[in-house]
């Protein structure tokens, strides 16, 4: 028989106390306090060292970041994906606390399910524990795409708990395909760059756009390169999910393996992503947005081809004749990033 | 099979009170006397009722099972999992269709051993379009791993409703079940049936929901469910797998045995009309096979040896009662509602004449028919046509 | 007459690849096979194994050669292999490499060390041990370890003409990275002329080596149902620093300034901290070290790092364990 390798980690292993929350009774909008990284260094990762993936992997660091600003005890719920394999090899185990896999794409609805039974069983009196736990389902870009429908109808029925998704723009676990998150021209396993095509053909889906019109509390968007947002957003998400509803949150995160670029630049990449504004750092919170971060107004603002420099992937599109492409590209980014700054100037947006 | 009332009041069984309702109906009522915890559903004809009429029953207050409207059966089954890995219990039904949108959860269900009950409303799966009954859906159920009992009346919907949840939930099986029932036929026709009037007996029946195992519901037993795994670790999965089903059969004669103490009606394994001295027999599922009585009663008087076979469960199959059914069967014709394309053969065709290989000395010649697909009517005459067909054998 | 030095009772000559995921022993695997059976007449099959295993994980590259007239029914993993290459010697800790060799097997490995530290290591007693610095040539050419360890399984099957693979090579590169074309085939021929041999006697009737077919750890009566584990972060049982593929951070206390940025990139956990107090005495956290036994060595905590307190060092065969700082993990009956 298996036997526990740890004492079983919960409750208040979890806690900090160090992370501050309240509704501003004018506004509204939510309050955060946190305190520096250095201080939340002692509360124990939710996942565990020893996992399989590969060396410089961008899922982990993101995740952990996440789980930083939750406070207590989590449920999570891994659809397929790299973050799934790479932890639950049987007999192995990464996750210290509960973990369920059920599919690729629906497992939204399967963790509605577990939270709303959790509920039912607690309402009936069948179990006697606490009842803050937070409910969290984590997907990489690809389960968003084949369970789309499951993530909107789970947004739609606002159960309490948070979605999030992290994002590797491909279908990483299987071989670097495409995934709908891919931007354009960005070379894949089945977006090949040859004679007769340049990468991908069509524009990257805004996944947290498409979350936001379905009316959930807060939306939100991060990467570890900027952690105190990460982080900030993450107890947010917690308190939305344990007072109002649903969250989605996608973090953009590096694969090395994938992307041909250099391990050890993975959190300099995630920064010129932000900074090169492919990749916004914002909140919708209570249907209104807030960006984050500003790169233009720090001064920080890059090409986007200093960006792309980084990836092998997209090297290509830096070449001569690929200039309309990556214009075209750009065109995009920026027509993106004026209407989200035109939602950030107007509540009503 | 529908006892008296004052029958069973004096054979000292608890209270039963007669009802004219639908399969669809009982289905809903032995759910909502069970009182499962949650319910996650979409709805698809000719099984869409069950939920409106739990949703009626609701807005009454006559239970409280959380009924959850997912965006299609791929989501509704994947609530039911995402409960039942809690340890509630869960409980759905769909159909044709929306069973073939779902299916992908069913081998996780079982594989992972979470107890629940799904009713299968039968019908044609598209290809073309039709919405009515028969058992294409059925036959894609098969290799699922769940266990599958076969209603073929109202009042057996109901009943196998209650034994189902008590079978799944065994200790020796934690298998999923499901309780197949013909689309529109048992579905939608009213029958007279006998239900409890107190729920408490049904509840007392099915027992305490056991806690026993490892779920995902206290923060202090933390779980990894569903880890993944190589052909070595799968390989023992499997085969507990496979004992837990098989074991499924013996619990099922356990639970109709004690159900009829209390019923006073009974489920065998194989529900067997004229068998005892037939020549020829015709193998049915569900409400063919019921109709089908009536033309034995014909034959007979005609001094015809007719019977009819028809299963209660069918997973496990019960090769080893069939074998001892048709020991002395000349010729036997297994019909069909669908059609195992280019195997020679349907599914149950198959497997009875497999039961057979294992009997040496039987002679029993087996012919096999598809009938009634679309829920194209079956009519005595076509039922007669089967005898003849056997008897020309 | 086969031009196959030694054939097992099916005729194949057997050669297994013992490698981590990224070194492209795949494609070496396939690119060796591939010379043998267009190359050379041969029959032959070639394989790896597969599984969901990422980069930095163990894997194996299979190939089976035999006359062409052989027909080859296996499928299955080759046990007992004539020849073993070994990409990376860190795998040694948690592979056992030489599992299965015939009796007169050759063992490559790409190492810088001495033969008999490595025959120790291997514990081999006799047989031909060949080894081929291909970590530093490739570093050398700035080409790949895989090309490097190629020229060397040339030199080893010498049935096979090395002409074939510098064909190959050159087919390979010269439309798209021309310029790659002279470094490799350099990288190739330097394996080739490179790797160095020394075999001790093989005694008459020398048997091979028993290979330890693995099996799971539990059984169908152990196994609890469907597959449900309680063992939560087992996973830290794990040692991962086979992974690594020549460079580990290094850690200088005194130079931390203890801001956690390092933390917070680390894909595998591997800081540790302590409770202490500030010159103030103040309640506060301090960086303590590394696990090493988790780091993939990414470096991506050497970037991140604002002072100089990290560094990349190429790893030494011991450094890891004198300098890992293990992490506290509230262990089932106390600290391990």
């Amino acid at each position: 028989m298996l036997k526990p390798v740890i004492e079983p980690q919960y409750g208040d292993s979890f806690k900090t106390g160090l992370i501050e929350v309240k509704q501003d009774e004018e506004t509204k909008k939510l309050k955060v306090k946190i305190p520096p990284l250095r201080a939340l260094t002692t509360k124990p990762k939710r996942l565990a060292s020893g996992h399989g993936a590969c060396p410089g992997c961008g899922i982990f660091p993101g995740l952990e970041l996440f789980f930083k600003g939750i406070e207590g005890d989590v449920v999570v719920l891994f659809q397929t994906g790299c973050a799934y394999v790479v932890t639950t090899a049987y007999p192995h185990s990464s996750h210290k606390q509960t973990m369920i896999h059920n599919l690729f794409q629906n497992g939204p609805a399967t963790l509605s399910g577990t939270l709303e039974a959790f509920l039912e069983l607690k309402d009936r009196g069948e179990v006697s524990v606490s009842d803050d736990v937070t409910y969290v389902m984590i997907t990489g870009d690809g389960g968003m795409d084949i369970g789309m429908g499951s993530a909107i109808g789970t947004a739609l029925r606002n159960h309490k708990l948070i979605m999030l998704e992290y994002d590797n723009e491909g279908y990483m676990n299987t071989g670097s395909q495409m995934s709908y998150s891919t931007p354009l021209g960005h070379m894949t396993s089945t977006t090949n760059v040859g004679k007769a095509q340049q990468g991908k053909a069509f524009h990257h889906k805004d996944t947290a756009q498409i979350m936001a019109s379905t009316n959930i509390p807060y939306v939100f968007t991060g990467t570890e390169a900027f952690p105190q947002d990460l982080i900030k957003k993450a107890v947010k998400a917690q308190w939305y999910a344990q007072n109002v509803g649903t969250v989605y949150g996608k973090i953009l995160i590096t694969c090395p393996l994938n992307w041909k670029s250099e391990e050890r630049y993975g959190q300099t990449i995630m920064e010129a992503a932000v900074n090169s504004c492919f990749f916004p750092l914002y909140e919708v919170e209570q249907g209104e947005t807030t960006i984050t971060y500003n790169p233009e107004d720090k001064k920080k603002r890059i090409p986007l081809a200093d960006w792309l420099a980084y990836m092998g992937k997209t090297k290509h599109l830096l070449k001569e004749e690929n200039k309309p492409m990556l214009d075209d590209f750009g065109r995009e980014i920026e027509a993106r990033w004026q209407r989200l700054k035109a939602k950030h100037e107007n509540p009503l947006l | 099979m529908a006892t008296l009332e004052k029958e069973l009041q004096a054979m000292g069984l608890p209270e039963q009170l007669a009802t004219f309702e639908s399969g669809n109906e009982m289905a809903a009522m032995a759910a909502a006397q069970i009182n499962y915890h949650l319910m996650g559903y979409f709805p698809i004809t000719p099984s869409t009722e069950v939920a409106q009429y739990l949703d009626q029953m609701k807005a009454r207050g006559e239970h409280n099972i959380k009924l959850i409207a997912a965006d299609g059966e791929h989501g509704s089954a994947g609530i039911c999992y995402g409960a039942a890995v809690t340890g509630a219990r869960v409980f759905n039904a769909t159909s044709a269709n929306g069973f073939m949108y779902m299916i992908e959860q069913l081998p996780v269900q079982s594989g992972t051993r979470f107890p629940m009950v799904m009713n299968l409303v039968t019908r044609s799966i598209s290809g073309p379009l039709d919405i009515r009954g028969d058992h294409s859906d059925l036959y894609f159920a098969l290799n699922t791993g769940w266990v599958i009992l076969t209603a073929r009346t109202p009042q057996a919907v109901y009943d196998m409703n209650i034994m189902a949840l008590k079978i799944a939930e065994h200790s020796k099986v934690r298998l999923p079940v499901i309780v197949a029932y013909d689309g529109f036929f048992t579905s939608h026709q009213k029958r007279k049936v006998n239900y409890f009037k107190d729920r408490t007996v049904v509840q007392n029946f099915v027992g305490e929901c056991p806690t026993d195992y490892h779920f995902a519901r206290d923060p202090k037993k933390p779980v990894t469910i569903g880890a993944h795994m190589n052909g070595d670790d799968l390989l023992n999965n499997h085969f507990q797998q496979s004992e837990a089903i098989y074991a499924a059969g013996k619990v099922f004669k356990e639970v109709a045995e004690q159900y009829k103490k209390i019923s006073g009606r009974e489920y065998p394994v194989l529900d067997l009309y004229g068998m005892e001295d037939a020549e020829v027999a015709l193998f049915l599922l569900n409400s063919a096979a019921e109709s089908a009585k009536d033309v034995v009663d014909q034959l007979r008087a005609k001094g015809i040896k007719a019977g009819v076979m028809s299963p209660n469960i069918i997973r496990p199959f019960p090769s080893e009662q069939i074998r001892d059914a048709l020991k002395n069967i000349k010729a036997l014709l297994v019909g069909e509602r669908a059609d195992s394309y280019g195997a020679n053969g349907p599914n149950l065709t198959h497997e009875v004449k497999s039961a057979l290989q294992e009997d040496k000395e039987n002679q029993t010649l087996v012919l096999s028919r598809v009938f009634g697909l679309g829920g194209k009517d079956f009519y005595a005459d076509d039922a007669a046509k089967f005898f003849e067909l056997t008897l020309d054998a | 007459m086969s031009i196959l030095p030694v054939r097992n009772e099916l005729g194949f000559f057997e050669i297994r690849l013992e490698s981590i995921g990224g070194l492209g022993a795949n494609l070496a695997g396939k690119m060796l096979a591939e010379s043998g059976v267009l190359g050379h007449g041969l029959n032959g099959s070639n394989f790896s194994s597969y599984g969901s295993e990422k980069k930095g994980s163990p894997v194996k590259s299979f190939i089976r050669f035999c006359d062409a007239e052989v027909a080859i029914r296996d499928h299955s993993p080759i046990e007992q292999p004539h020849v073993i290459g070994v990409f990376h010697e860190a795998l040694y800790k948690t592979v056992d490499v030489v599992s299965g060799l015939t009796g007169d097997g050759i063992v490559l490995v790409n190492s810088t060390r001495e033969f008999d530290d490595v025959k120790k290591d291997l514990k081999l007693n006799y047989g031909t041990l060949a080894i081929v610095d291909a970590l530093g040539i490739a570093v050398e050419e700035k080409t790949k370890v895989n090309t490097a360890m190629l020229g060397a399984l040339f030199r080893i099957c010498s049935f096979l003409n090395p002409e074939t693979m510098r064909k190959v090579i050159r087919k390979t590169f010269e439309k798209k990275y021309p310029h790659l074309v002279e470094p490799n085939i350099r990288t190739f021929d330097r394996g080739y002329n490179e790797v160095q041999f020394k075999t001790h006697v093989v005694p008459d009737h020398a048997e091979g080596r028993s290979f330890t077919r693995p099996g799971p750890q539990l059984g169908y009566t152990t196994q609890a149902i469907g597959g449900v584990m309680i063992s939560q972060a087992n996973s830290i049982l794990k040692d991962l620093s086979g992974s690594r593929q020549g460079f580990v951070p290094e850690f200088h206390q005194e130079k931390c300034i203890n801001c956690a940025a390092c933390d917070t990139v680390c894909p595998d956990y591997c800081f540790v901290w302590d409770e202490g107090e500030d010159k103030r005495g103040r309640k506060q956290t301090f960086l303590k070290g590394i696990d090493y036994q988790y780091c993939k060595g990414c470096l991506k905590c050497v970037e991140a790092c604002p002072t100089d307190a990290l560094n990349d060092l190429r790893e030494v065969i011991g450094y890891a364990k004198e300098h890992s700082v293990k992490q506290y993990f509230p262990f089932v009956g106390g600290v391990r």
